[in-house]
Formats: structure tokens, C-alpha cells, sequence
């Protein structure tokens, strides 16, 4: 009996928690296809409305100014997060990955002073960054930028990627040594192909962080034409302040291609962060 | 080298030429190692150390966004302490990083507990509770501002349905000001900390717990005596993960208050990013930063201490 009401009462929390966390995103796609009239009579209405999918439409071409819109926004975010995610990936994949064959101890060592960088605080770095951008003219420049976001990400990239090489099948490297397959042929060709998982895992993390933080990019990307879609969200609700469907169709389209990746490889990301709790 | 020659026929790798060979493969990729760490090294050095010991030279400094810097010796340090404006905004970061970090921890906890007794659909429930965890957090902010909006927003509207007032201006007055931002702030960080809390709580041995349930013990006392002794030291961990990411919170906070009403939401990073980018005063605004670091560093090192000494147990 006791055990049966233990039972009910976790279903009920968990079932409250889904509710709350799907809800928002519920509404802000329900909101984001009715006009500002349907919002104001009846918001919660499910079926009282005709879609106005043009929303989408206005949000992707609307914004502060005609040569900063929302579509213009998306583009800067994609130059940001594609370049974050080479510059992480190109550095710490490799290294990682070489630095598993080090004694342990060196292995440990190494791995130490890299995450040690996730303790400094982004604002400790702002204002470095800004004066060295720029004094080099590098502000407004979003490739720059997106180096920078990637190399924030190295540590985390580094130390997931290091963990999953340590436990790599040492038997399979030694045949591919024995078969003449250099160190670095060993490594593109053999291993990478087979390091999919944990790659896609850091990729996705390293990508949400570089679409969606703005601490950085406020400060390195002042002009509006070169704002990425993080930075151009603040000043969403004064950019629609009379036209609330667009605004929440903005919100939607803001978030979709960060959710849309996660819903597709949610696999690898779930279990690359439930690991982070197994193996200490 | 010549080791490796031998090795090429099949007959000689007895197991003490494995173990040899496996010295090889460390010293075929040593090289390696070091040419590839180049590239991390020189990036975390141009990216992380380097500004980080630019900020706290110039937290001795004077400097208004252009021209020459100015030393000033420890006035800035003097001035932030003086003006007792430091003082407000440490206490508003404190109470919004303990109370949203001990929250997620402990929501996640109980949540880990109850999905993992064999939940029907538990693989649903950890794909759907990380979705606020990727979303944009200045869209997040945006959601929950117009949520908390007298009468017309959501939450309001649903303290009307039970009786409650329904025209609080959350996000207007200083006195509530924080209760919305650090409800976001769960709402947001719950997934990931749950994520990693279930992957421990899994990784307890099941006849454990079978074993508890035998003798009778009820779900809390499984939880407060096998779980969570258990799993103390991840515990501690991502209670010191998440009181270092909400101590650097600015995502969220900036975008749903702009540190406002007045300065009564301004967490240490919106009180650096104002002094310096809205007052031009790098100098006080890098002094606040180091502070901040300094913040960050005891909690990091309380923090992995606690850890370790749990896992000692």
C-alpha cells in the first residue's frame, strides 16, 4: 500500500514537471500562429483561431532595421557556431586523443591544467576581448568571434573526448600499427570514424552554447548587421512591441535549429551527460 | 623501431611482446601528443590566461574604453567597497546562486529517484527535460517575463483560477523581482543536473535496493539511506557545477530584467557589464570582475574538497 501511494505520487510529479516543461514551448508555438487580435481575446484558445502562418514569414524578414532582420541574424549565428565548432574540434579532438597514449599520470596532468580554464568567469574575459578586438578592428567581425566561442569550449570538448580515448580498444590500435597505418593514419582513418558518438555529443553542446550565449558577442558585435540571433533576442519584444504573433513565430524560429539537432542526436547528448554521473 | 620490424610476424607476439608493443604505441604517438597540445595550449593561452591576467591588471587601473590606461593602485577596489553598491549586488548573486542551485539539485534529485525505479517511458522523460537546457536563454527570458505580466500573463492567470492576486507586477517591484528570474533559472537547469544525478542513481546496484525494499524500507528511506550516501560524491559535484554556472548566470538575468527595477536583480556579471559598456568605467568594472573570480574560486575549491572527502567515506 505504502509502496502504491509512493508510486502514484511519482508519477504525479513527474507528469507536473513534463507539463511545465513542455508548456512554454506550447504556447510559443500556438502564440506564434495567431494574429495580435486572437492573442488579446482569447489566449489560451486552442482551436478559436484561423493560423496565420505568414507570422513566420514577417519574423524571418523583420527586425530593427532593413539590413538587420531576423534572417540576417540566423546567418551571423551560423557563421559564429560553424567556426566555433571547427576551431574546438580541430584542436581538442587531436590532442585528446594523442594525449590518451601519455602515462596516466601525464594524461591526468595535462587534463587538470586544461579544465582548470572552465573556472575563469566569461566576465573576467569581456573586457580583454573587447579592448584587444578593438584595437585590431576585429569588432563586428563574426568569424572572430566564433573563434573565440570555440575556444571557450576546448576544456569541455577536451575532457569528454580524452575520457572516451582512454577506453578505446588498445587491441584494434595495435593491429593498424602492425599493419603499417601510421600514428596520424590511425587516428583519421580508423579512429575518427568510430569516435561518431562522443563527436556528435561535444558538437551539439558546443554548438548550443555558441547559438545561444551573448555574453561575448554583445560586446564583440555592436553593430546590428553583424549581431548574431542571441543578441538580436533582447530587443525582440521593443522590435514587435505591436505585433505579438511575429514576436512569439521569432521566438519559435530563434530556438528551432539548436532543438531541432538536439531532438535528432538527443541519444548521444543524454548519454554522454549521464556518463559524466557513472563514472566518478 | 627495430621493435616493430619483429613484430610484423604473427609468430612472435608472445603476451611479454604485447606489453612491449604497448610501450610502442605510446611512443609512436608521444610526438604526436606534443604537437597536438601546441594548438590548445596557445589557444587557451590566448583566449583564457592571458585576458584573465589583463582583467586584473587593469582592476588597478583607470580606463575609459579609449586611449591610455592610468594607474591607480588599489582606488577602484577602494571605491566598489566604499559605495556599498559591490556589497548589494554580491548579496542579490549570492541569493540567486544558492537558491537556484540547491533547487535544480534537489529537484533533480527527486525527480532521478522516481524515473529510475523502472519508469514506464523514462527515456522520454530524459530526452523532453533537457529541451530548456538548449533553448536560447534570452528566449527563455523573454517567455517568462510576459508569463509573470500582470493579469495577462500565464502565471498570473493561473493564480487567478486558485483565488490568488493576479496583478502582482513581478518583474516591476524590487521586493519580487527575483522570484521570477530564479524560477526561470530552475526551469532551465533542472534537465542537465537530472541527467547526470540519474546516471548515478542507475549506477547503483539494483539488489540493493531490491534487498532495502525486502526488509521493508520505505521509497524515503531508500532514498535517504541507500541513494544518496551512494551517490554523494556526484551530488557534490554537480551542486558545485551549477553553483559556479549560476554564479554566472547573465544569460538569463540580463535579458528578463536588465538588472532592474533599479539595480535589484544586478548580479555581479550585469554589474560588470553595465559599469564598464553603459558608465565606461573599465577600471571599477575589471576590480568587480576579479572579485567575482575570486568567488568562483573558493566555490570551486569547497566544492571539489567536499567531493573528495564524501568519495573518502
Amino acid at each position: 500500500m505504502i509502496t502504491r501511494i509512493g508510486r502514484i505520487s511519482a508519477y504525479v510529479a513527474v507528469i507536473a514537471w513534463t507539463a511545465l516543461i513542455l508548456l512554454p514551448f506550447f504556447f510559443v508555438s500556438l502564440f506564434g500562429l495567431k494574429s495580435n487580435t486572437a492573442i488579446f481575446a482569447n489566449p489560451l484558445g486552442i482551436f478559436d483561431f484561423v493560423p496565420q502562418w505568414q507570422n513566420y514569414v514577417t519574423a524571418w524578414n523583420a527586425g530593427p532595421s532593413s539590413d538587420a532582420t531576423i534572417g540576417v541574424f540566423f546567418t551571423n549565428s551560423a557563421i559564429i557556431a560553424i567556426t566555433a565548432l571547427l576551431t574546438s574540434l580541430g584542436v581538442a579532438v587531436p590532442a585528446a586523443y594523442f594525449t590518451s597514449f601519455l602515462t596516466r599520470q601525464w594524461n591526468q596532468r595535462i587534463l587538470l591544467a586544461v579544465i582548470a580554464g572552465t573556472v575563469v568567469p566569461i566576465i573576467l574575459l569581456v573586457i580583454p576581448y573587447f579592448r584587444a578586438f578593438n584595437e585590431l578592428g576585429l569588432l563586428n567581425n563574426t568569424v572572430a568571434t566564433g573563434i573565440i566561442y570555440g575556444s571557450l569550449n576546448i576544456p569541455t570538448a577536451f575532457l569528454l573526448m580524452n575520457r572516451f580515448f582512454i577506453d578505446f580498444p588498445r587491441e584494434i590500435l595495435e593491429a593498424a600499427l602492425l599493419d603499417g597505418l601510421g600514428p596520424l593514419g590511425t587516428f583519421l582513418k580508423l579512429v575518427l570514424p568510430l569516435s561518431k558518438g562522443p563527436i556528435v555529443a561535444v558538437s551539439i553542446l558546443n554548438l548550443v552554447f555558441a547559438w545561444t550565449d551573448y555574453q561575448i558577442s554583445i560586446v564583440l558585435l555592436n553593430r546590428r548587421d553583424s549581431q548574431p540571433i542571441s543578441v538580436g533576442l533582447l530587443s525582440f519584444i521593443g522590435d514587435f512591441s505591436a505585433d505579438y504573433g511575429p514576436m512569439f513565430a521569432g521566438l519559435a524560429l530563434a530556438s528551432l535549429p539548436v532543438l531541432l539537432l538536439y531532438i535528432i542526436f538527443s541519444r548521444y547528448i543524454t548519454k554522454g551527460i549521464a556518463l559524466g554521473g557513472m563514472s566518478k | 623501431m627495430t621493435n616493430l620490424g619483429k613484430q610484423k610476424n604473427p609468430k612472435e607476439l608472445s603476451p611479454s611482446k604485447f606489453r612491449k608493443n604497448k610501450v610502442g604505441l605510446g611512443a609512436v604517438n608521444r610526438r604526436w601528443a606534443i604537437i597536438s597540445l601546441v594548438p590548445v595550449a596557445g589557444l587557451l593561452f590566448i583566449f583564457l590566461a592571458l585576458p584573465a591576467m589583463y582583467s586584473i591588471w587593469l582592476s588597478f587601473n583607470k580606463w575609459p574604453g579609449i586611449g591610455t590606461t592610468k594607474f591607480v593602485g588599489t582606488q577602484n577596489y577602494e571605491t566598489l567597497f566604499e559605495e556599498g553598491r559591490l556589497a548589494e549586488s554580491i548579496r542579490i548573486t549570492l541569493l540567486y546562486t544558492f537558491t537556484t542551485s540547491f533547487l535544480i539539485v534537489g529537484i533533480a534529485l527527486l525527480l532521478a529517484f522516481a524515473v529510475s525505479s523502472n519508469m514506464k517511458g523514462s527515456r522520454f522523460f530524459r530526452v523532453v527535460w533537457f529541451f530548456p537546457g538548449v533553448a536560447p536563454p534570452a528566449a527563455v527570458a523573454i517567455f517568462w517575463s510576459l508569463g509573470f505580466q500582470p493579469d495577462i500573463g500565464v502565471v498570473n492567470s493561473v493564480m487567478g483560477l486558485f483565488g490568488l492576486p493576479s496583478d502582482t507586477q513581478w518583474l516591476a517591484e524590487s521586493a519580487t523581482v527575483m522570484g521570477p528570474v530564479i524560477f526561470a533559472g530552475i526551469w532551465i537547469g533542472v534537465g542537465f543536473a537530472f541527467l547526470v544525478l540519474l546516471g548515478a542513481v542507475e549506477g547503483i546496484d539494483v539488489s540493493l535496493r531490491e534487498a532495502s525494499m525486502i526488509d521493508g524500507a520505505s521509497r524515503r528511506q531508500q532514498l535517504t539511506q541507500i541513494v544518496i550516501p551512494l551517490i554523494g560524491p556526484v551530488l557534490f559535484t554537480i551542486l558545485t557545477l551549477q553553483l559556479i554556472w549560476n554564479f554566472n548566470g547573465f544569460n538569463l538575468v540580463f535579458a528578463m530584467t536588465d538588472g532592474g527595477p533599479g539595480r535589484s536583480s544586478e548580479i555581479l556579471p550585469i554589474f560588470t557589464y553595465i559599469e564598464a559598456f553603459r558608465f565606461g568605467r573599465f577600471g571599477t568594472a575589471s576590480a568587480a570582475a576579479v572579485i567575482g573570480a575570486i568567488f568562483l574560486l573558493i566555490l570551486g575549491w569547497l566544492g571539489i574538497r567536499m567531493s573528495r572527502s564524501r568519495q573518502l567515506d
